[in-house]
């Protein structure tokens, strides 16, 4: 019941057949990023940008998730330099690591289509959902509520 | 459910084809998209283009030309084969680029002078005219807008004979001799809830300083594009419609009546993520509207390859 509601939760738009089960990433602070890492937890991968307000009230949320002992990883993309999206995240109160993305980074993930787009993974490692535009407050509370 | 749509064309920097350099060669083609937009890092890319430009067909006017006797009271060229192999460096930094090319220009040309049955020809291999052009992209977080700002030097040699010595044509010389501005804008955005981003983006081209009495004409260059817009997709297929306008040539070394025209074509093309950065991509330009001034040699199709890689 509990995959079942995941699945209706975020199956707007299915998960892509092309994104990797067994990526690695090199966040802001250069620690290795491996999905491989986190057997037993739920994943979520958040692809974001500084100019995208939806991405941006998205953010008290996700640094939420993390508290909840989800792992909430970000992926920054179409920024103008290290230091824009290292600004922000310190000026924005980011809690959880973010990697500075790009189309190569995305290509891991079978690609994107807008933003901000969501990425979960199951504590077994597998993608269980894709989910395109803005995580809601209720969205986030349900979606926690079923992994418990 | 909000999004904000990635405009993942990316376009944007004018590759600029030497073909400018030459009156009928064909047009500039975007292909370096990869560098510019939301589909970049800021930082260094380096790049390496091929483009091979085989002008065989005669034309007059928007007609095709053929069946000239010889001798001929005018000049009648027989082919122009060109290709331009050129070394790209770009630095995208926050809300600016530059782009530098310097390229490698091979040619052939064949021709029965006028008032001759003989054939002359002339090859040449040397640096051509380098580019370096300035952008600014800040008017936007999502830098979907910009302007550039830039100039093409006169490195490239403007002193190749034909074969019986006799010197080749300004128009058809490795450079120009001239120091150009070019200068222009872009914008890039996506087609909502497809799959399709698209670009448009203008440019021109004008003489600053000529030397040896020969000026080049100005050339208004426009470039459409759409690209299957994925962000991050590994091979995104792309069709750009290309069209230049060049002014004839002038001066007293300069070949007024032959030179100039409009030129429109449709390039098919593709894009290919290799991963760690690098990627490659291949086009065909192929002429849909060629209007040239006097009679002049056109392509039939004009071929581009190239790869990019991010440092």
């Amino acid at each position: 019941m509990k995959m079942l509601w995941i699945f209706a939760f975020l199956l707007l738009v299915p998960a892509s057949s092309m994104a990797s089960e067994n990526w690695s990433l090199t966040d802001t602070n250069g620690k290795m990023v491996r999905l491989s890492d986190y057997k037993g937890k739920w994943v979520l991968v958040n692809f974001w940008a500084t100019w995208c307000p939806p991405c941006l009230a998205e953010i008290p949320h996700l640094n939420a998730m993390k508290r909840k002992n989800i792992v909430v990883i970000g992926i920054a993309v179409s920024y103008s330099g290290a230091s824009e999206v290292l600004d922000f995240m310190k000026d924005k109160k980011i809690t959880y690591p973010v990697v500075l993305g790009n189309e190569d980074v995305a290509a891991k993930f079978g690609g994107i289509d807008s933003l901000p787009t969501t990425f979960l993974y199951s504590p077994d490692g597998m993608l269980v959902g894709q989910h395109e535009g803005q995580l809601t407050q209720d969205d986030i509370s349900k979606l926690t509520a079923s992994m418990k | 459910m909000k999004t904000r749509h990635l405009a993942v064309f990316c376009v944007l920097f004018l590759h600029f084809s030497s073909a400018l350099a030459c009156a009928a060669c064909g047009c500039m083609l975007s292909k370096d998209w990869q560098i510019q937009g939301m589909g970049s890092s800021p930082g260094f890319t380096i790049g390496l283009s091929y483009d091979y430009v085989d002008q065989s067909q005669m034309r007059i006017g928007s007609g095709k030309a053929s069946g000239f006797a010889l001798p001929n009271a005018q000049e009648i060229e027989m082919r122009t084969r060109t290709s331009f192999t050129t070394l790209v460096g770009d630095y995208q930094g926050s809300g600016w680029g530059v782009n530098a090319q310097l390229p490698y220009v091979d040619r052939y040309h064949s021709t029965y002078p006028q008032g001759s049955t003989a054939l002359d020809s002339s090859n040449s291999s040397s640096l051509g005219d380098a580019r370096i052009l300035g952008r600014y992209t800040g008017f936007s977080k999502d830098g979907s807008n910009g302007i550039f700002l830039g100039a093409k030097l006169p490195t490239g040699p403007t002193s190749v004979n034909f074969a019986s010595g006799s010197p080749l044509d300004a128009s058809l010389q490795p450079g120009t001799g001239s120091t150009d501005i070019l200068f222009g804008g872009f914008h890039q955005g996506n087609i909502n809830r497809l799959k399709l981003g698209w670009f448009i983006q203008g440019i021109v081209q004008h003489a600053i300083s000529t030397r040896n009495d020969y000026r080049p004409g100005d050339a208004f260059n426009i470039n459409v594009g759409i690209r299957y817009a994925k962000f991050g997709e590994r091979i995104a297929p792309m069709l750009q419609f290309n069209f230049i306008r060049r002014i004839s040539d002038s001066g007293a070394n300069a070949t007024p009546l032959i030179t100039g025209g409009d030129l429109a074509y449709l390039a098919p093309g593709v894009s290919l993520r290799l991963g760690d950065g690098t990627s490659a991509y291949a086009f065909i330009q192929i002429p849909v509207y060629q209007y040239v001034q006097g009679l002049q040699l056109t392509p039939t199709k004009i071929i581009s390859i190239g790869l990019l890689h991010a440092i």
